[in-house]
């Protein structure tokens, strides 16, 4: 009973700290994300009809509004979603990657804006300088918070200096189902919003790919009716964004934490089965020893 | 007589508070007045102001609190209604929003003399649960 066996025994007590540790987290993933599932359900509704609102206005050819005319020039500003904490499984690195893609894609010069001290890493990681970080988002928020936001993507895109205005984050669809999607936010156009409108699992959506050809009427009057609907419209689309992303994130990590669990399971199994075929071989050698001395002194 | 009908869908960031395809009319107090929606409307784009939505159904008619909001009147007399907040009149706890309109003065009281708040925000919220109490108690039944 020497040395090997205290260290092996000592592993697993550190092995089953760690799965306590674990099992902890994956808990409160599932509870924090069975409260976001919900809220982003709800939204969903909201969410649904006002792209499809954005969605029929974009296509209205006898409609011109700052927000909904194309550029030619300009950097491109994408606004980051991801989580202020890791251990998320591949929910960060996921978007990362799809962050390095787009700029391996697009010849532009690109700016940042990132939610989530995650996301601040990815762009600097990718090599992207970030003009703002929002870090103090959390389940919590409500859409009104992020007013701040929004005014600050609609003062950038005002000014000009941008082409394109889009967000990086998280489509949630299902508990398992979940990936990165870039969603252009301004200028408002009428094709982006398709594969955000088709179908999500488990929804029955009413929504037609055909083109709408109504031909709309505002009252008071356009530009005042435009800058309202589209405003307000962009708070809840970002509002929602985020509200997806965190879904994923506490189901990514949720799952994170079962696999890390799992595996904690199973190796505490296998140092137990090594620790006893240690032990018993100390104690066969120990008799042996004993046998072997009681021999000799016959 | 057949006679044609709305379907309206009323929707809050939190739900879908009201749906019907079985609709006659449909009054919404916008940025430009008070207008009232009746089946084959053209298609129409408006704001909607702190106010009160009047619903005709059935040779009925009942309301909801609205407070901001977007009316979409959609092509074969469809209407969505997008707004931050809405309530069934009826389902309106009086007392609760006596509360909630109680604290929303106090605050007001007390940031008075401070001039960075942003006062027409706590006035905007100040309107809203005095509207819920208007709604509320003129249609409690």
């Amino acid at each position: 009973m020497g040395l090997a066996t205290k260290a092996i025994k000592q592993k697993i007590k550190s092995v089953n700290n760690i799965k306590k540790i674990t099992k902890t987290m994956e808990m409160v993933s599932v509870s924090k994300m069975k409260k976001t599932t919900e809220r982003v359900v709800r939204g969903r509704a909201y969410s649904r009809y006002a792209l499809e609102l954005l969605h029929h206005i974009a296509g209205e050819d006898h409609i011109s509004h700052p927000f909904l005319e194309e550029r030619k020039t300009g950097k491109s500003l994408v606004v980051v979603i991801s989580s202020n904490k890791g251990l998320a499984g591949s929910y960060n690195a996921n978007i990362s990657k799809a962050l390095g893609k787009f700029k391996s894609n697009v010849n532009k010069e690109i700016d940042c804006i990132t939610i989530g001290k995650q996301s601040e890493k990815s762009a600097r990681r990718n090599g992207l300088p970030v003009i703002a970080s929002f870090i103090d988002f959390s389940e919590k928020s409500t859409s009104e918070e992020f007013l701040v936001l929004r005014d600050t993507l609609i003062k950038e895109f005002e000014s000009g200096k941008y082409e394109a205005i889009k967000i990086l984050f998280t489509e949630f669809k299902s508990a398992n189902s979940y990936k990165p999607f870039l969603m252009q936010v301004l200028p408002v156009k009428e094709e982006i919003y398709k594969d955000l409108l088709l179908p999500k699992e488990g929804e029955n959506s009413e929504y037609n790919k055909e083109k709408n050809l109504s031909l709309y009427s505002f009252e008071p009057s356009e530009k005042e009716i435009l800058d309202t609907v589209i405003k307000q419209l962009l708070e809840q689309a970002i509002f929602h964004t985020f509200l997806e992303s965190l879904a994923s994130e506490h189901s990514s990590r949720m799952f994170a934490m079962k696999n890390a669990n799992d595996s904690a399971k199973s190796m505490v199994s296998q140092l137990t089965l090594y620790y006893n075929r240690v032990r018993q071989g100390a104690i066969t050698q120990e008799i042996a020893e004993i046998v072997g001395g009681a021999e000799a002194m016959n | 007589m057949s006679q044609k009908k709305l379907e309206l869908k009323i929707v809050t960031p939190d739900s879908v508070i009201y749906e019907s395809s079985d609709i006659s009319y449909v009054t919404v107090p916008t940025g430009a007045g008070e207008i009232t929606v009746l089946p084959d409307h053209i298609p129409l784009v408006s704001n909607i102001k702190t106010g009160q939505i009047k619903v005709g159904k059935d040779g009925d008619v009942f309301a909801l609190a609205v407070s901001n909001g977007i009316l979409e009147v959609q092509r074969e007399s469809k209407v969505v209604i997008l707004a931050e907040r809405s309530e069934m009149a009826h389902l309106i706890d009086l007392n609760r929003a006596e509360e909630a309109y109680k604290r929303a003065a106090d605050l007001r009281e007390k940031i008075k003399d401070e001039e960075e708040v942003d006062d027409a925000k706590v006035k905007a919220l100040i309107d809203k649960e005095l509207n819920r109490i208007k709604v509320g108690s003129k249609w409690k039944k």
